[in-house]
C-alpha cells in the first residue's frame, strides 16, 4: 500500500517535530508532534471513496444536426467518504443545452445513488463516441486526488439535416427544382420512340430488322441487313460533388460552410433519390471518394456515411502519398460510370476567385460529358457564402459583404454556364435559396 | 458561508498573533527590546512595525498573508518554547540565555492553540481554492455548498478531537503535580515518539524497496 502525498507529509512532519522534541528535551514539542501524528492517522482511517459504478442511458444514438439528446448516468459509489468530482467529457462539436456534465458529490457513509441528466445539442455533422467519463475522488480531510476514467462509449450518428420538403410540396415551387433533361441510357428496356437505323449486330431480334432500309441497302451492294435501333429506357441520373477542402472551413466550429456544404448534400441526395433517380456521390480538392450510381435507401445510407466521415476527417492532414484531386481530374475519374446516361451534375463549394481556373476547368469537363453545346440547365453549382458565418456585429456583417463581392469578379462568366444558386446559410434554409434562384431551366 | 468561513479565519489568525504575542512578552527577548527602544510602548511598535514590514514584503512576492502570520506566530513562540526545553543547545553552544515569567500551563495551552490553528487554517485555505475551482468548473451550487460543509464539519471534529486530549493532559498533569507530570511525561513522549518514528522509517525504507519493482 502507498499512501497518498499529504499523508506522507504529515507523517514526516510529525517525525520532524518529535526529533526536535527530543533533541532540545522539550515536552511541550514532544506533544505538540501529537497533532500530526493524529491528522495522519485519521488520514489513513478515513478512506476516499471507492467502488464507483456509471450507468449511461441515451435517449437516441441517430440524430440530425441541430437535435437535442438527454443523457442520463445513474452513478452509485459503495465505499468511503470524500467528494467525488464526475465530468462527462463531451465531443468538441456539442452544445450543452440544459444540465450540467460536471457534478460534485459528497458522499457520506451508506451507499450514494445518484442521477445526472443534462442535454446536449449535436450541432456538427458526424458519427460520435459519448461515455468516457472522467471521476476525481477526494480524500474528506487532505483533498488529495485519486482520478479515473470510466470508459463505456456510446456511438451517436449526427446526420446532416435534410432538405425541407414541405416548401417544395406545392407545384410550382416543385418544378423550379432542377431535374436531369434525358433519361435515356444504352441499355435497359426499349421504348417506342424511334432513335436510329444502324447495321444488324449478333444477338439483335429478327423483328427489328428494317425490310425496307435492307432492300435499299442490297442496291448498294451492302447485304448487311439493317435495323431499327429504338431509344432505351432508364433511370434520370444526378451527380454531386462536394468540395472537401480546407476553404471551405469557414465560420465557426460549430457553424461553417463545409458543414452548410453537408447539409445541402445530403438534401440534395435525399431528394433525388425520393424522385427515384440514380444518385452518385464524389467529394473533390482533397481525398477522393465516389459512390458510384445507384438508388434507394440503402445507397442514402451508403451516401450519408461518406458525409459523415467526410465531416471527420476535413481539416485532418492527408496521408503521405494521397493526392489532391480537382474537379476535373475527379470528373475524368468517375467518367467510366456515367456510360449512356446525361446526368444533371450539382456543385457544393464556396466559390473564391482564386479557384475560379480551377472549377471553370471541372464545369468544361462536365460539359464534355452532357449531350447539349450549351450545358445550361444540365451543371448547378451551390455556392456557398461563409464570410456571413464568421460575422456577428454590424460591422463584421459589412467586412463579410465586401469580402463576398471581392470573390465575386469572375462570377457571371461562371453563371453563364451554369445554374448558380448562392446559399447564405446565416440568412436562409438551403430549401429557400434553391426554390428562389433557380432560374434557367 | 464563505464569508463567515473568512470571519472565522481572521479571528483565528487575531488570536494567534494576540497570543504568541502575548507569550513573546513574557520573555527575557523582549526586556531587552524594552531597554533597546527605551519604553514597552516603543518595543511593541517596534515588534509591530517589523511584523508589519514583513508582511508587506511578502505580500508582494506572492505569499498569502495567513501563511505570513502563521510563521510569525510560531517565531514568537520560540523564545518561551526554548525556555521550556531541557537542553537548551543555543545557550550551551553561542551562551544565548532566554527566561520566561509566563507559566508552563500557558505556554503549553497557546503552543497546542497555535499549532492546531495553523493546521485549521491552511486547510481552510486549501477547501477555498477548491471550492472556487468547483464553482469555475460549473458545478451546482447546492451541490458544492453541501460538499464543502461536510468536508468541514469533519476538519473540525478532527481539530477537536486531536486538541481535546491534548488540553485536557496538559491541564491536569500542572494540575497534578507539574515536575512529575513533566519528567513523566518527557519519558513517556520520548519512548512514543521514538516508536512511531522507527514504525516511519520502516515504512518509508519498505516502500522504497517496493516502489523500485
Amino acid at each position: 500500500m502507498t499512501l497518498p502525498d499529504p499523508i506522507v507529509k504529515m507523517i514526516k512532519l510529525f517525525c520532524w517535530i518529535i526529533l526536535i522534541g527530543v533533541f532540545f528535551a522539550n515536552t511541550i514539542v514532544i506533544m505538540l508532534s501529537f497533532i500530526p501524528f493524529i491528522f495522519s492517522v485519521v488520514g489513513i482511517l478515513l478512506k476516499p471513496p471507492s467502488k464507483i459504478t456509471v450507468e449511461r442511458s441515451c435517449g437516441k444514438d441517430r440524430v440530425f444536426t441541430g437535435d437535442t439528446i438527454e443523457i442520463c448516468l445513474d452513478l452509485e459509489i459503495h465505499d468511503g467518504i470524500g467528494i467525488v468530482e464526475i465530468t462527462e467529457i463531451l465531443p468538441r462539436h456539442f452544445e450543452l443545452t440544459e444540465g450540467s456534465n460536471y457534478i460534485v458529490l459528497w458522499k457520506g457513509i451508506g451507499v450514494k445513488r445518484y442521477r445526472m441528466t443534462y442535454k446536449i445539442k449535436c450541432t456538427t455533422s458526424g458519427t460520435y463516441y459519448i461515455g468516457n467519463t472522467a471521476i476525481k475522488v477526494s480524500h474528506s480531510i487532505y483533498g488529495h486526488v485519486h482520478s479515473a476514467m470510466e470508459r463505456n462509449p456510446k456511438v451517436i450518428e449526427v446526420s446532416p439535416r435534410v432538405f425541407d420538403t414541405t416548401k417544395a410540396k406545392s407545384i410550382s415551387n416543385f418544378s423550379k427544382i432542377p431535374l436531369p433533361t434525358g433519361n435515356v441510357s444504352n441499355f435497359g428496356v426499349s421504348t417506342l420512340e424511334f432513335k436510329e437505323i444502324r447495321q444488324y449486330c449478333y444477338g439483335d431480334s429478327f423483328k427489328s430488322i428494317n425490310w425496307k432500309a435492307t432492300a435499299r441497302n442490297l442496291n448498294k451492294g451492302r447485304y448487311w441487313p439493317i435495323v431499327n435501333d429504338y431509344e432505351k429506357e432508364g433511370k434520370k441520373s444526378i451527380w454531386i460533388y462536394l468540395n472537401v477542402s480546407t476553404s471551405m472551413i469557414m465560420g465557426s466550429n460549430i457553424k461553417n460552410a463545409f458543414e452548410s456544404g453537408l447539409e445541402a448534400a445530403n438534401s440534395l441526395a435525399d431528394f433525388y433519390l425520393k424522385q427515384n433517380t440514380y444518385v452518385a456521390f464524389g467529394t473533390y480538392n482533397d481525398v477522393h471518394e465516389f459512390i458510384y450510381p445507384g438508388s434507394g435507401q440503402k445507397h442514402y445510407i451508403k451516401i450519408l456515411k461518406t458525409l459523415l466521415r467526410c465531416s471527420s476527417s476535413i481539416g485532418a492532414p492527408r496521408k503521405s502519398g494521397s493526392k489532391q484531386i480537382s474537379l476535373k481530374e475527379a470528373v475524368i475519374s468517375d467518367k467510366k460510370y456515367m456510360s449512356g446516361s446525361e446526368p444533371l451534375f450539382i456543385i457544393i463549394t464556396r466559390y473564391n476567385d482564386r479557384y475560379y481556373e480551377l472549377l471553370s476547368e471541372g464545369i468544361d469537363e462536365m460539359a464534355k460529358c452532357t449531350s447539349y453545346r450549351r450545358s445550361t440547365g444540365k451543371i448547378m453549382v451551390v455556392n456557398i457564402i461563409g464570410y456571413g458565418m464568421a460575422a456577428s456585429s454590424d460591422m463584421e456583417k459589412l467586412c463579410a459583404e465586401l469580402m463576398q463581392l471581392r470573390d465575386y469578379k469572375n462570377i457571371q462568366k461562371l453563371r453563364k454556364k451554369t445554374i448558380w444558386i448562392d446559399w447564405d446559410p446565416s440568412q436562409m434554409s438551403f430549401s429557400k435559396a434553391l426554390i428562389s434562384q433557380v432560374v434557367g431551366i | 458561508m464563505t464569508n463567515r468561513l473568512t470571519l472565522v479565519k481572521i479571528f483565528i489568525l487575531s488570536t494567534m498573533f494576540l497570543c504568541a504575542f502575548y507569550l513573546f512578552t513574557g520573555t527575557s527577548w523582549f526586556d531587552f527590546l524594552i531597554k533597546v527602544s527605551g519604553s514597552f510602548i516603543y518595543a511593541v511598535m517596534l515588534i509591530n512595525l517589523a511584523v508589519v514590514g514583513l508582511i508587506f514584503l511578502t505580500i508582494f512576492t506572492g505569499v498569502r498573508l495567513e501563511k505570513i502570520i502563521n510563521v510569525v506566530s510560531l517565531v514568537l513562540c520560540f523564545p518561551s518554547v526554548l525556555y521550556n526545553s531541557k537542553l537548551n543547545w543555543l545557550n550551551m553552544i553561542w551562551g544565548i540565555k532566554v527566561t520566561d515569567r509566563n507559566p508552563f500551563i500557558v505556554t503549553c495551552l497557546i503552543l497546542i492553540y497555535i499549532v492546531l490553528g495553523v493546521f485549521l487554517v491552511n486547510m481552510i485555505m486549501k477547501y477555498e481554492n477548491q471550492y472556487e475551482d468547483w464553482v469555475i468548473s460549473g458545478a451546482d451550487k447546492s451541490d458544492i455548498d453541501k460538499a464543502h460543509n461536510n468536508r468541514l464539519e469533519i476538519l473540525i471534529f478532527v481539530v477537536g478531537f486531536t486538541a481535546i486530549p491534548l488540553f485536557v493532559v496538559s491541564i491536569l498533569g500542572t494540575m497534578t503535580n507539574l515536575p512529575r507530570f513533566s519528567t513523566l511525561a518527557s519519558v513517556v513522549f520520548a519512548v512514543l515518539g521514538a516508536m512511531s518514528a522507527a514504525a516511519t522509517v520502516f515504512y518509508f525504507a519498505g516502500s522504497g524497496r517496493y516502489g523500485k519493482d
